[in-house]
């Protein structure tokens, strides 16, 4: 048993540094071959994810071609994504959020709609509609990245909302 | 040149387990999940890195799984290999292996 014992021995190194408690969601992509992947796993480590947690993302990445880790939020991602790409992994970095009341108007004016016409074509209240597009109330995320989909291609949510009958 | 171990390490919290071996001409980096029963190993999740592609096939694969076995006194040491991303059939997880 001491043999064995020596299989797994308790030795963490030292963290390189001290990381922010607060962590971030951070998608990435496989892109290639993924030859590297334990190099992937210590460089996440690097970057302050457990053993554990860089494995999984090495394992998710090869089974499902994607992953989505917390990283801490004052990790320089920038750098970190050009460490991973000739790695093979890619980082998608989260669109920057618009103001939402402007970000609303211009694109249902690039839509042609009325504010009605855009509430009922979204599922929205049409209240709800005007106080976020007079900045009395913000929506959340889910609502921009709907209007996202919107603005991309207005059938998907027509399709998601209605059936046709007969 | 036989095996050694440059370093191993593993999670605190979980079983997880990074490895580092060399035979003098070759380096092999290794992370998987570990169980220990009595005397018998299950790494699973296993990942291999080595200098390059192909370097090491399935009878180096072997050459080490046995060494690893005689090294730690294992009656059975088994690998459940991750999904493949090259060579044969990527995206089918390998059958796993009982040394």
């Amino acid at each position: 048993m001491e043999r064995l014992a020596r299989l797994a021995p308790l030795q963490v190194d030292a963290p390189v540094r001290l990381f922010s408690e607060r962590r971030l969601p951070q998608t990435f992509l496989r892109i290639g071959r993924f030859d590297g992947r334990v190099k992937v796993a210590n460089r996440l480590r690097r970057d302050g994810l457990t053993l554990k947690a860089a494995h999984v993302a090495i394992n998710e990445l090869a089974e499902f071609g994607r992953t989505v880790c917390d990283i801490p939020d004052d990790v320089d991602m920038e750098a970190l994504a050009a460490d991973l790409l000739p790695l093979d992994v890619a980082w998608r970095r989260p669109l920057p959020m618009p103001e939402p009341a402007a970000f609303l108007a211009e694109i249902r004016a690039r839509h042609g709609l009325t504010q009605r016409q855009f509430a009922e074509r979204l599922g929205f209240d049409l209240r709800t509609l005007q106080n976020w597009e007079q900045g009395r109330n913000r929506p959340d995320a889910a609502v921009i990245h709907l209007v996202r989909i919107f603005d991309r291609d207005p059938r998907i949510i027509e399709d998601a909302r209605l059936e046709t009958v007969g | 040149m036989p095996w050694s171990i440059l370093r191993s390490e593993r999670d605190p919290k979980a079983e997880t387990l990074i490895m580092v071996f060399s035979n003098g001409s070759q380096m092999l980096e290794m992370v998987a999940d570990f169980a220990i029963e009595e005397r018998v190993v299950t790494l699973s999740g296993l990942h291999l890195t080595g200098n390059g592609l192909n370097s090491i096939g399935p009878a180096g694969l072997r050459a080490l799984a046995l060494w690893v076995k005689k090294e730690f006194g294992l009656d059975e040491l088994r690998i459940h290999g991750a999904s493949r991303t090259t060579g044969a059939s990527p995206g089918r997880r390998p059958r796993p292996l009982v040394f």
